[in-house]
């Protein structure tokens, strides 16, 4: 999603000399973010502004493309996690093992199933 | 609980690490070793070089944390700390248990894309601290790789803390970032010192709350076009406070939409790239309810004050969410008060650009010890009485402010009056219920207080009267190094 309009909103002189300045950025689904910065006094914030636009979309790319965070198992520990949450005997918990190393699951889903 | 050796240069983990010369090879195994409440002593020139993902998790508990040092080999055991020790894998590094470590550099050497390249505190999804002294964590190249702080619960709510003491936190792309899940201090240290800097340094997770308070850091490598947290990740939720940090130029402190009330609010408490003896102390807050920040050219003629900067205001900007009921708070301004049984007033002066603010837009809201008998306070206000009550205009005001930038300037008083029945704290601070509004508020409450300090909460206390002793100093002054 593109971002569709771009504009300072805000640009104050503070007392160190620097620029107190706030973009507004409207993506074209509505929603609406603003960037706030303090800027050298010699900043070029349209420059700025300019900027931000690729940067704000390459975040929500990425964003959109991450996976959820998920821990590195290995059947071995989760399968001792499956242990201490079921109480099953040894002999059950290979098993389990088995069946993880078996189907071949990603870490992710040892994750959902041990949870 | 046991006292184990580690040294990757001549130890072997069939060895039982009880001395150097029977030195385990691996941290794994000498975590093992170990056990709860046990110590590894990790030699300064330990190199170990894992397999594709490595896992270490400690046998200690809560009460019997697992300690692992690096310390110079030349005595047995170590009389001096080192900090050289290092330990890396292909893949991925990830944390369990309860431990504590000192002076180990933790490194991945993995390309792979969007890889969590570490977990460092409860991989396993249960209880666990991990507690870091002097380390750095360094992730490996892949565009979007992240290094998660604590991994959460899969799916229930286990204890879950991540500490780091002057540690350096490293990235190979700038399209990297930490994930902040659970508890989360960090002290010291520094971020991106070398490598790539992240965009945005951190990006919370989905369905995942953290806290994370980060003190004394030097995050001055994230300058123009970066931000300190990315605000828009869906389903995310937690609270990320930064105080007495030195920034970058120009940095942002937020990216992205506030996904709702329950979203990241961010607060930054004395961090700025600038000297405060110039800039004055620098104060942001960014929640679904708009923004937070210290003004330093709109400013009241008399008001606040912290003999640096020659005065400084609030500036409050709602967002387009603010409603009756879920206004844009300010930072508490609050003074101490030896009154009781008699009414004090309490007043917040305000200005805007041409906006006249009904009381239904925008109310003060005080806090005091209004019972006898207990510390219980009572909140004041001079808020309309309910959402459906006829709104009135707020007290206008003939105070003098400097107003540059402001068109029509509207000024205003909103006031209250307590009733004190014990002697403490009387905390007041502005509501703003209009939406996309922005209005300037004097954190000089007390007439005849000398001046106004920003406390490491980020409220403002205002001071009693200079004096040649210590009396007229900040209570808590900004400037302080607090390891929480």
């Amino acid at each position: 999603m593109p971002i569709t309009q771009s504009i300072i909103v805000h640009d104050l002189v503070q007392a160190d000399g620097r620029r107190a300045i706030r973009e507004r950025h409207v993506w074209d689904d509505g929603r609406v973010e603003f960037v706030s910065y303090l800027a050298a006094e010699d900043t070029d914030v349209n420059v700025h502004l300019a900027e931000q636009v690729p940067i704000l979309e390459a975040r929500d790319a990425a964003t959109a493309s991450l996976p959820r965070p998920e821990a590195v198992f290995t059947a071995d520990e989760a399968a001792a996690v499956f242990a201490a949450q079921t109480k099953l005997d040894a002999v059950e918990v290979e098993k389990f093992k088995a069946a993880l190393v078996s189907a071949k699951k990603t870490t992710k889903e040892i994750s959902e199933v041990i949870s | 609980m046991a006292t184990t050796y580690l040294r990757s240069t001549d130890g072997l983990d069939v060895d039982d690490g009880s001395t150097w010369a029977l030195a385990d090879a691996t941290l794994a195994a000498a975590l093992t070793a170990a056990g709860a409440s046990g110590r590894v002593y990790v030699s300064q020139a330990h190199a170990e070089t894992g397999g594709a993902t490595l896992t270490l998790t400690s046998s200690g508990a809560a009460g019997t944390v697992t300690e692992v040092i690096c310390g110079n080999d030349a005595a047995e055991p170590p009389t001096a700390v080192a900090t050289t020790a290092t330990v890396s894998a292909s893949t991925a590094i990830n944390f369990s248990g309860f431990a504590h470590y000192y002076g180990i550099s933790f490194t991945s050497t993995s390309a792979s894309g969007s890889l969590t390249t570490m977990v460092l505190c409860s991989n396993n999804a249960a209880s666990g601290w991990s507690s870091f002294d002097t380390c750095s964590f360094t992730a490996g190249s892949g565009a979007t790789q992240r290094i998660a702080l604590a991994f959460g619960g899969a799916s229930t709510a286990d204890d879950q803390r991540f500490t780091a003491v002057n540690c350096s936190f490293k990235f190979g792309a700038v399209g990297q970032a930490l994930i902040p899940v659970g508890h989360n201090t960090i002290v010291g240290g520094s971020f991106a010192p070398t490598g790539s800097v992240p965009t945005a340094l951190f990006s919370p997770a989905a369905d995942r709350f953290f806290s994370l308070d980060v003190r004394g850091a030097d995050i001055s490598t994230l300058g123009s076009g970066k931000s300190l947290v990315d605000v828009s990740v869906a389903s995310s939720s937690g609270y990320a406070r930064f105080v007495d940090c030195k920034l970058g130029a120009s940095v942002s402190v937020t990216t992205g939409t506030h996904i709702g009330q329950g979203g990241v609010t961010v607060e930054l408490i004395n961090c700025d790239s600038s000297d405060p003896s110039t800039a004055g102390y620098r104060y942001v807050k960014v929640d679904y309810q708009g923004e937070v920040r210290n003004e330093t050219t709109i400013k009241r003629t008399g008001g606040a004050n912290d003999n640096n900067t020659g005065g400084f205001s609030r500036r409050m900007e709602s967002s387009a969410n603010t409603r009756f009921f879920n206004p844009l708070c300010g930072p508490w301004f609050k003074f101490w008060n030896e009154t009781t049984g008699s009414a004090v007033d309490v007043a917040i002066e305000v200005v805007t650009d041409n906006v006249t603010l009904d009381d239904d837009e925008a109310w003060i809201e005080v806090e005091a010890l209004t019972n006898s008998g207990y510390p219980y306070a009572s909140i004041t206000t001079d808020r309309a009485a309910d959402i459906l009550a006829t709104p009135a205009a707020q007290t206008s005001s003939s105070e003098t402010w400097t107003t540059t930038g402001l068109t029509t300037p509207v000024k205003q008083k909103l006031s209250t009056q307590v009733t004190p029945q014990e002697k403490g704290w009387i905390r007041a601070r502005v509501c703003l219920a209009k939406a996309s509004t922005t209005l300037y508020a004097c954190p000089k409450i007390k007439s005849d207080s000398a001046y106004q300090w920003m406390d490491e909460t980020g409220a403002v206390v205002n001071s009693p009267a200079a004096s040649s002793g210590s009396g007229g100093g900040p209570l808590i002054g900004p400037g302080r190094l607090v390891r929480a």
